[in-house]
């Protein structure tokens, strides 16, 4: 059985656009998971079309896990909702961008006082390319620091 | 360690020796945060006769928002249908109407309405709670052909209506000359001759009723005795000395649906928590606080409610004061710590907690791990066992050796082997 304590936490823009009113937005949204390529995978193929993710977080302890729970709560005005289910996607009409997430994201780690270190920039957008394979739960365990920004970055 | 009087107190240098030493023994400190200072919005914090009230304009600006996709949708889906001809536009003359009907010609079907509870009618008659103007009016179907009023609901209220009569219970009695069947009472009907359709009404009458949250019973009731002045419910007293203490610490309980206001390190969401301390103020104060203490930047968590709470119960009935620098620093700072350290938070403690205590429950019992039910005070059992495990050196109720049996080992056996952290510290540490 798969585990369900996750060690990575990502935050995704959808490459493809939506009709929202007269506009057409990209979808912000976020998540965690064990598997990074083999998330980012699952969102292509149910959107028909490459997606990445423009930031990833790790950890060693599970911590994501409750970043997550709390940035939830805090995007509780914010969240998009579809057939009336709150889902893990900002609103369209939300004000909150790709940086703003990342700003809230970095300061719930930040309040938490615990180790979560954001994924180098040479690894991102993470789209699972042939040249990001090798960025898994098990080489980032091991060898974290070739993968990981430091602490204080 | 500070025990609160009747009870042995060492003196004051020992104690600062004790506690130097305890200190140095715990392997983890917790690290304070400071507040955001995020002030709470107190909505409840309202004077006698001050009341807030909403236009029904001021609801279809708030529905017409574009962020309400459900409404939206379901708009744009009539638009479409009724464009399609797949559906006509409702018809205003198909609302429901009123009228005052002789009890002899409204007709229960049995096979419309359920069996009538004569015990359900004598609730509702209940002399303690009975007000007039809280009996339904009934709901019916006018047949168009046999030109009678088929019940779809409220049959008790009806026939609890006609008891009063026949009892000669009504003060103002009109149009009656004596006879309960000649009485008059308010219908709301709609005219159709469809069984189907009656049978549809009492299911939608019954069946689709959104949920009182608890938020909107506490509101009521500190509303109640703050704005209303009312001294004689005691759940109104109650409901409000629970907000005062939210109010006296900076927190302040929403609703569900208050999408503004429930994303706040303030906001108490776990309602029905907090209520079930009406009768324990002073426990629910010990939760705030200690909440306050170590997590002031994040929400109350369901899981702190009961950790808490055992907490207080239990070093309380030792006699400790659980406000004392000693407590917090020997008892509390190092339960946090671990806490902080190997779960994150207490909502991370809970989950992973809950997983222990399946793992144990299941090796006791033999059943599957979803089959498992775990205590109410397991998680604080769970915190218990490891602040001794780790070297915590305070006097421990003896609920600590609870989860522990010669056959199958101690809980702390079934620790999460994926926890790696927790795991290769446990065993550097082991003491218990």
């Amino acid at each position: 059985m798969a585990s369900r304590k996750k060690k990575f936490f990502y935050i995704i823009l959808t490459n493809h656009y939506f009709k929202v009113g007269n506009e057409f937005k990209q979808r912000l949204g976020y998540g965690v998971t064990d598997d990074p390529g083999g998330r980012i995978r699952k969102y292509s193929n149910t959107s028909g079309g490459e997606q990445e993710f423009v930031k990833l977080y790790y950890c060693d302890n599970y911590e994501v896990m409750e970043v997550e729970k709390i940035l939830k709560q805090r995007l509780a005005d914010d969240c998009h909702t579809i057939n009336g289910e709150e889902v893990e996607w900002i609103s369209p009409y939300s004000d909150i961008g790709v940086k703003e997430l990342t700003q809230m994201v970095e300061d719930i780690i930040k309040d938490l006082r615990l180790p979560v270190r954001q994924v180098k920039d040479e690894y991102l957008p993470f789209k699972d390319a042939e040249w990001q394979k090798d960025l898994t739960r098990e080489s980032v365990e091991t060898y974290p620091d070739q993968y990981l920004k430091g602490d204080d970055s | 360690m500070a025990k609160l009087k009747g009870n042995t107190v060492t003196n004051r240098n020992a104690k600062r020796v004790i506690k130097k030493l305890v200190s140095k023994a715990f392997p983890f400190q917790f690290e304070f945060v400071s507040p955001t200072g995020e002030q709470a919005l107190h909505m409840l914090k309202r004077k006698k006769g001050e009341y807030n009230s909403a236009t029904v304009a001021d609801r279809l600006k708030q529905l017409q928002n574009p962020k309400n996709t459900k409404w939206h949708n379901t708009v744009a889906k009539w638009k479409e249908d009724i464009a399609n001809g797949h559906k006509a536009k409702p018809s205003r003359k198909l609302r429901v109407k009123f009228a005052y009907v002789k009890v002899k010609d409204i007709v229960i079907d049995d096979d419309i309405q359920r069996d009538m509870d004569p015990d359900w009618v004598a609730s509702i008659g209940n002399p303690a709670e009975f007000e007039e103007e809280f009996m339904s009016t009934i709901y019916c179907m006018y047949d168009t052909k046999t030109k009678k009023y088929i019940s779809i609901n409220a049959q008790h209220t009806l026939v609890l209506e006609t008891a009063f009569a026949a009892n000669e219970l009504w003060d103002d009695l009109e149009n009656f000359e004596g006879d309960p069947m000649e009485l008059e009472v308010p219908v709301t009907y709609f005219p159709s001759s469809s069984r189907s359709k009656c049978r549809k009404g009492f299911q939608i009458f019954n069946g689709r009723q959104k949920p009182i949250e608890p938020y909107v019973n506490h509101k009521m009731l500190v509303l109640a005795y703050r704005v209303d002045d009312d001294r004689k419910d005691k759940e109104a007293l109650k409901a409000h000395v629970i907000q005062t203490i939210n109010e006296k610490h900076g927190y302040e309980p929403v609703s569900k649906d208050d999408k503004k206001n429930k994303k706040f390190s303030w906001a108490i969401t776990c309602v029905a928590e907090m209520m079930n301390h009406y009768d324990r103020p002073d426990r629910w104060e010990f939760v705030l606080r200690t909440h306050k203490r170590y997590w002031p930047n994040i929400q109350l968590d369901t899981a702190e409610v009961d950790l808490y709470g055992f907490i207080y119960d239990y070093f309380t009935e030792l006699k400790y004061d659980v406000y004392s620098d000693e407590f917090n620093s020997q008892m509390l700072d190092p339960c946090m710590a671990l806490i902080w350290k190997f779960f994150t938070t207490p909502s991370g403690f809970k989950n992973d907690s809950s997983g222990v205590q399946k793992r144990f429950g299941s090796a006791k019992t033999g059943l599957p791990e979803d089959k498992v039910k775990i205590d109410d005070n397991g998680s604080c059992v769970y915190l218990l066992k490891l602040y001794r495990h780790f070297g915590g050196k305070h006097e421990l109720p003896m609920y600590v050796n609870n989860l522990s049996e010669e056959r199958i080992g101690d809980l702390l056996d079934y620790v999460d082997n994926e926890r790696t952290l927790l795991v290769e510290e446990m065993s550097k540490h082991g003491q218990s």
